[in-house]
């Protein structure tokens, strides 16, 4: 038929045709589903806890009229409504919670994944299924542990300008740069289905002493508590603030961190910068050894000025630090076989032949192997 | 030979890039056994898909332009087939990259009307195409390798595997069976317009050394960022996508989505313009645009009818890798390698004649 047209009317054609394909393609746009953002209820937070046999979900959900949004007409007003649902899933407990908020629940501004201490954790794959699944979803969500039930921490309150969730992300967030807690998100699940364990940053509520409570939550603050250590589902070990630093230098991967040291009688803070962390497996007396040297700066009080107060300040902080890292892996590895350091990746990158072998039980080789901590500290 | 224009050294070298890359954007391949093993079977492969090139650049060299009707029905087969696995392939994973719920007849429809437009083209006008595209794609990979940089640990990366020498070669034979590429090459070849700056062996070093930096990349960033969730996830790369980001934007994944939408029309439309040419080899008669539907249609079809009853997952993942591996080994070397042992013989036996 295009050979029997003029060259002009076969070019308009060509045009037409093309026009043609793309409106039928905008067309096919119309095929799917689509939502008004006022049809949906974002939420910001979620926290999940033992309920029995089933879940209680609590979810912090965004509220536009409140201060968060465009204007800010009442600030005492607050800026989230918190709901909680029950179910034997967490995808079951979300059905009944958008039931119940009559929108579509969207969860592309999840900023945080609160667990409660009493949550079974055994199949963390079937938990997070919901979230995983979801596309919506940001991989990088980072997960934390409530020293309490998670309701708690979601109901807490923040000041006006900001949300909860916000809030509560941003401090770990804040801690997980710092070295406070360790880094522990959504995409981590994966590795703990494999392994078993997880530490993950935990949060405690506090509650303001003329604090009500209501739907929007109650008035409070959040702080980190330290970190939770998790052993096939259950929560084995709450670490303090120091032994939670402690751990998380020993996994290698942080920037910063901060530690304390003893100097003429008088103790002092120092912050560890520039840490860089090198190690190597290696068999010493038929035993495998994994050796991990940690060179850091500890930038100290102004006050500290002789070479002499410099080098005794780097000594002590090396000697604490060898020897908390020391007791941390004597404890968690070696004791109670929670291997929260990454250790266990560490000897499949640098003797897979070892990790191979021990593919299927892990835990007997890192309770067979000798740890070794060396530190330089230089004093800035 | 069809199509009067002529490809030149860089669109040849885009489309057969594009593809490979789209192909490692999407899925890798089953059975990988870890990313250290897959990394150094990428390099093996490199070298072996080297060889397998050569008879195919010695043909060019002296003076082959034409593809015989018998070789052009093994490639038509050939594309035949890469194009069912593309367009169902396709549609199967645009289920897991996009949010909303849009119907998988509206993807197929969208993308078969898309692809059969292009197909229709000339294979010049589809390398340019597939220049823009790869430029796109080397600049998206930049900037979402840049967003990830910060979260990669290269820890992650380990060779523990049972076997792993045995581990290396199956990842180089499936990196190999994955590279339709090498069949573009022995293909498009004949109507390359090549320069002596540009030689055949050159594109082909060329080709291989650009595929293997930007393999390895690939490999490497998402194997270093996602960790053990590399093992988990059908779509390591688009995931690795959905993890990095920056200040001002906290996901790539769109970004990615973008490129891996343009780049799947794009590489559709080169195969089916390649089928195209396969059937009017064998029916010179054929008019181009109908030709373009026949190589297409049948395929969308054949595809259509296990991705929209939700059986394309047993396709997708039991692709027959050893055939699949001989029948890029027959059409990339076997092919140009029997041209020239006919050729040979043939000057063999007319040289006999003139003697006796």
């Amino acid at each position: 038929m295009i050979r029997e047209l003029n060259k002009n009317a076969a070019k308009k054609l060509r045009v037409y045709l093309m026009a043609a394909a793309v409106l039928v393609m905008v067309g096919f746009t119309h095929w799917g589903r689509s939502h008004n953002i006022d049809d949906r209820a974002m939420v910001h937070a979620m926290g999940i806890d033992q309920d029995g046999d089933g879940l209680r979900v609590s979810l912090q959900i965004f509220k536009p009229d409140g201060p968060g949004g465009d204007t800010a007409i009442d600030t005492a007003q607050p800026n989230v409504r918190v709901m909680t649902c029950r179910g034997r899933t967490v995808g079951e407990a979300l059905q009944e919670a958008g039931a119940k908020a009559g929108r579509e629940l969207f969860f592309g501004h999840l900023q945080l994944i609160c667990l409660g201490e009493e949550l079974d954790l055994e199949d963390p794959e079937e938990l997070f299924a919901f979230a995983v699944k979801d596309k919506n979803i940001f991989l990088g969500t980072p997960i934390c542990t409530a020293d309490g039930t998670a309701e708690e921490i979601m109901r807490v309150r923040s000041s006006p300008e900001e949300t909860a969730a916000e809030a509560m992300g941003d401090l770990i967030e804040n801690g997980i740069s710092e070295g406070q807690v360790p880094d522990y998100r959504l995409i981590d699940v994966a590795a703990t289905e494999e392994s078993g364990t997880a530490a993950m940053a935990m949060l405690r509520a506090s509650e303001e002493e003329n604090g009500s409570s209501s739907e929007e939550g109650q008035g409070g603050s959040v702080e980190l508590a330290g970190t939770a250590v998790i052993r096939e589902g259950r929560l084995v070990k709450k670490l303090d603030p120091e032994q939670s630093r402690t751990c998380v230098l020993m996994a290698g991967r942080t920037e910063r961190s901060s530690t304390a040291f003893t100097l003429g009688g008088r103790r002092y803070s120092a912050r560890l910068t520039d840490i860089s962390v090198s190690s190597r497996v290696y068999i010493s007396a038929g035993r495998p050894v994994l050796e991990r040297r940690f060179s850091l700066t500890a930038r100290v009080p102004a006050d500290l000025h002789s070479a002499e107060d410099s080098a005794a300040a780097a000594a002590d902080i090396r000697d604490r630090l060898e020897a908390d890292m020391a007791a941390a892996a004597e404890e968690l590895i070696v004791d109670r076989g929670t291997d929260i350091f990454g250790f266990f990746t560490q000897v499949r990158h640098s003797a897979p032949a070892l990790a191979v072998r021990y593919e299927q039980s892990p835990e007997k080789l890192l309770r067979l192997m000798q740890y070794r901590f060396i530190v330089e500290v230089d004093v800035e | 030979m069809t199509g009067k224009q002529e490809l030149s050294a860089y669109r040849l070298t885009a489309m057969m890039l594009m593809g490979r890359i789209f192909a490692a954007m999407t899925y890798f391949p089953a059975g990988y056994e870890g990313p250290g093993t897959l990394m150094a079977g990428t390099l093996l492969s490199a070298l072996f898909q080297g060889l397998l090139m050569i008879p195919a650049a010695v043909l060019y060299r002296r003076g082959g332009r034409e593809v015989s009707r018998g070789a052009a029905a093994l490639y038509l087969i050939y594309f035949c087939y890469e194009m069912f696995m593309d367009i169902g392939g396709y549609v199967y994973f645009s289920d897991f990259l996009f949010g909303g719920e849009v119907r998988r007849t509206a993807v197929l429809g969208a993308l078969v009307l898309s692809a059969l437009f292009l197909a229709a083209m000339d294979t010049a006008v589809l390398g340019k195409a597939a220049g823009t595209v790869l430029i796109g794609m080397a600049a998206a990979l930049l900037i979402i390798g840049a967003g990830a940089a910060r979260k990669a640990y290269w820890v992650n990366i380990d060779f523990a595997a049972a076997d792993p020498a045995g581990a290396v070669l199956r990842a180089a034979a499936a990196e190999t069976a994955r590279c339709e590429c090498l069949v573009l090459y022995a293909f498009l070849l004949p109507r390359t317009s090549l320069s002596r700056r540009n030689s055949p062996g050159r594109t082909a070093a060329g080709f291989l050394a650009a595929k293997a930096v930007v393999l390895e990349t690939v490999f490497f960033l998402t194997a270093a960022v996602l960790g053990r969730y590399f093992y988990h996830t059908k779509l390591p790369v688009f995931s690795a996508a959905s993890y990095s980001g920056g200040r001002v934007i906290q996901r790539f994944d769109g970004l990615f989505l973008l490129i891996w939408c343009a780049a799947a029309i794009v590489k559709l439309g080169v195969l089916g313009a390649c089928a195209r040419d396969c059937i009017m080899i064998l029916r010179p008669s054929a008019e181009r645009n109908r030709a373009a539907a026949l190589a297409l249609l049948p395929c969308a079809v054949g595809a259509a009818v296990p991705v929209l009853r939700y059986r394309w997952e047993s396709v997708v993942y039991g692709e027959p890798a050893a055939l699949v591996f001989a029948a890029v080994v027959i059409l990339t070397a076997g092919v140009p390698a029997a041209v020239l042992a006919g050729r040979a013989l043939r000057r063999r036996t007319v040289s006999k004649g003139v003697r006796a």
